[in-house]
């Protein structure tokens, strides 16, 4: 499998941009729906949010940690 | 021209209607079921020829066989490690459907996979692999990997699992519904004589090249999850 290496950078490229905008956009359905259930807009679309962004943020270190540490083992 | 316009999913039969919904068989699962009828129509006859294989292969059809399970192996091995390599029976087919999903754009059908409901149900798959996996190699272990690095994290934690089979789901729905979009407005909106030959070109990297790279960071990606849900 000569050719996984490139493949492999292109999928990373691809999964951290997507593991980024995901959980943002659940974040903005779950608070939305949870909104709209309650009727205390927008307290939980705040509080989802701010999670969805936390959680984009400890997506991307754990990616990047993990290639990190892949990237430290070859050397 | 507009009415030539199509690559939506249709409904083809249709079996009962409750509520306003139509409940029947789309184009996606006809398709769907096309493939599995190649595929198993395709293992049953190397079913049929595996008495005649021989420890030194003499025949076209051994070798490409042999050539073909040898390379699943050999992936599965790089990318999960000696000690999973029992997982190549599950991705070698899962690899070869998705394989065969994306290229049945080349014979005018609509992919299977330009549906969000087959890839989201074949990366749903992954998820469960994951935590069966997970908690199974590691065991509590694998549960307290979710308070790490400190237990107010929890919450991040579960949603950035969430996302994963998300992630995978439309990296795959987006790239091929892409082609398919494309494809149809190519063959909507051109004139009779730019749609002889030229297509190929346009077929053969929305449906060869893009169709075969995206199984193969689907499948590869699968694989990475799973295995690092095993490790320590």
């Amino acid at each position: 499998m000569k050719s996984k290496g490139w493949i492999s950078a292109l999928a990373l490229v691809e999964q951290v941009g997507l593991s980024m905008i995901i959980p943002i956009f659940l974040c903005v359905f779950i608070g939305n729906f949870l909104d709209k259930v309650t009727g205390k807009a927008p307290l939980f679309l705040v509080i989802f949010i701010l999670l969805g962004v936390g959680s984009a943020f400890r997506n991307l270190f754990y990616i990047v940690g993990k290639e990190a540490k892949k990237g430290k083992k070859n050397e | 021209m507009e009415q030539n316009l199509d690559f939506g999913i249709h409904q083809v039969v249709t079996f009962f209607e409750y509520n306003g919904q139509s409940f029947g068989l789309t184009t996606t699962h006809i398709n769907t079921f096309l493939v599995m009828a190649v595929l198993t129509i395709f293992g049953l006859i190397v079913r049929y020829k595996l008495k005649n294989f021989k420890m030194i292969p003499d025949s076209k059809f051994q070798i490409i066989i042999e050539f073909l399970v040898d390379t699943i192996n050999s992936f599965t091995i790089s990318t999960m490690g000696e000690k999973n390599a029992r997982f190549s029976s599950f991705y070698g087919p899962m690899f070869l459907f998705i394989l065969l999903c994306n290229l049945t754009g080349l014979i005018g059908l609509r992919p299977p996979t330009a549906d969000i409901a087959t890839t989201f149900a074949l990366s749903l798959t992954t998820f469960f692999m994951i935590q069966w996996y997970g908690l199974r190699a590691r065991g509590t272990r694998y549960l307290k990997g979710f308070l790490e690095p400190m237990p107010f994290l929890l919450p991040l934690n579960i949603i950035g699992e969430l996302a994963n089979p998300i992630s995978l789901s439309f990296r795959l729905f987006g790239n091929i519904l892409g082609g398919t979009i494309i494809m149809g407005l190519y063959y909507a909106m051109m004139p009779w004589w730019a749609q002889l030959g030229l297509p190929s070109v346009l077929h053969s990297y929305f449906d060869v090249f893009a169709g075969a790279l995206q199984t193969l960071i689907f499948v590869m990606l699968s694989m990475t999850f799973v295995s690092s849900a095993m490790e320590d």
